[in-house]
């Protein structure tokens, strides 16, 4: 007697075999008891899978899902237009009153007058301002391309 | 040009800013994405969790999906993924059935229906998550090898071979369920 494997039996059941090799082990499982068991088996649990319904979540489910993006996406527009103010008064303020800024030293009270103190030349405070406004304005930009233009192109 | 998924034409609706087809897509697949992750995690609640979480990151990341693809499987790999990770944080085992807490959509409540899919439940307790998941998506009308095997990431072959092992234990299960509920008769 031929040796039918599972592999072959799930095959059939599958309707995956061609016409003559479906209809050899179509007459070996009429023929043969054990392979019929076997058969019957296998078929049993593929009709129990086949009839085995989809499992629904709850009524909510997709208001859910929808809300979840919407507040997704307002929370990160209000952060963004909060950032963006935040950082567009910096840039304001600091373009006021940055360039106006003078050190003021008073050494009197220090009794430091015999002292020569030397102040490091190297650094260009109007350069640095200028820097870091202009590293501010850029990120002012990029926020406000964020969350106000983008979002209106897009609707 | 046009395109066999039906999902590409609401995903261009979408992507061109009309948020109102994000529901009708949300409908089509979360029966689907829902019974995947149950499958992985055994629990109604965080299935449902995951389910909603992966439709979340979906459209979170919708204008990256490759429009040449099939939707459905670029989403059930989201759930799969997002459902196993899911289950390697909470590392608890379900050992008991979730019975009740999730709605069958079949309408049939026949007895016997109800106490064959209350086998089939147990037996397919018996499989890893893997087994249960392929074998559930083999089942799903449209899911080829193919498509299994994309959602899993894992290769065809491996696939075969994996189903047809799951199908033989299933089938194992259930005639030693069934012998019990005949003695305990």
């Amino acid at each position: 007697m031929k040796n039918i494997s599972d592999e072959k039996l799930l095959e059939y059941i599958d309707e995956t075999l061609v016409t003559s090799e479906s209809e050899e082990i179509k007459k070996l499982i009429s023929e043969d008891q054990s392979l019929n068991k076997r058969y019957s088996e296998l078929l049993e649990m593929h009709l129990m899978l086949k009839e085995k319904p989809l499992l629904t979540p709850s009524e909510s489910f997709v208001e859910g899902v929808i809300h979840s993006l919407s507040y997704r996406r307002s929370r990160f527009r209000k952060s963004g237009l909060i950032l963006f103010i935040a950082a567009l008064t910096v840039v304001i303020f600091g373009s006021i009153y940055i360039p106006e800024l003078v050190l003021n030293f008073n050494l009197e009270p220090l009794s430091l007058k015999n002292f020569t103190v030397e102040m490091p030349g190297g650094i260009d405070l109007k350069q640095l301002n200028i820097i870091l406004l202009s590293a501010l304005s850029f990120i002012s930009l990029i926020l406000f391309e964020k969350t106000v233009l983008k979002p209106l192109f897009k609707r | 040009m046009t395109h066999k998924d039906p999902d590409h034409n609401l995903i261009t609706k979408i992507l061109n800013g009309d948020e109102s087809c994000r529901n009708e897509l949300i409908v089509r697949h979360k029966d689907y994405a829902y019974t995947i992750a149950y499958n992985v995690l055994n629990n109604a609640e965080e299935a449902e969790e995951v389910a909603h979480d992966a439709f979340v990151k979906a459209f979170k990341s919708l204008h990256k999906f490759n429009q040449e693809a099939k939707f459905s499987t670029w989403l059930y790999r989201i759930v799969f993924n997002t459902a196993i990770s899911q289950q390697r944080r909470q590392k608890r085992k379900h050992s008991d059935l979730d019975e009740g807490k999730h709605v069958a959509s079949s309408e049939n409540n026949s007895l016997e229906l109800q106490d064959r899919q209350k086998y089939i439940e147990q037996a397919m307790l018996q499989l890893n998550e893997l087994d249960r998941t392929s074998i559930t998506l083999f089942y799903f009308d449209e899911m080829s090898l193919e498509d299994i095997a994309k959602i899993l990431d894992m290769n065809v072959a491996t696939i075969k071979v994996r189903l047809h092992r799951a199908r033989k234990r299933l089938a194992k299960a259930i005639q030693e369920i069934l012998k019990e509920e005949a003695l305990t008769l």
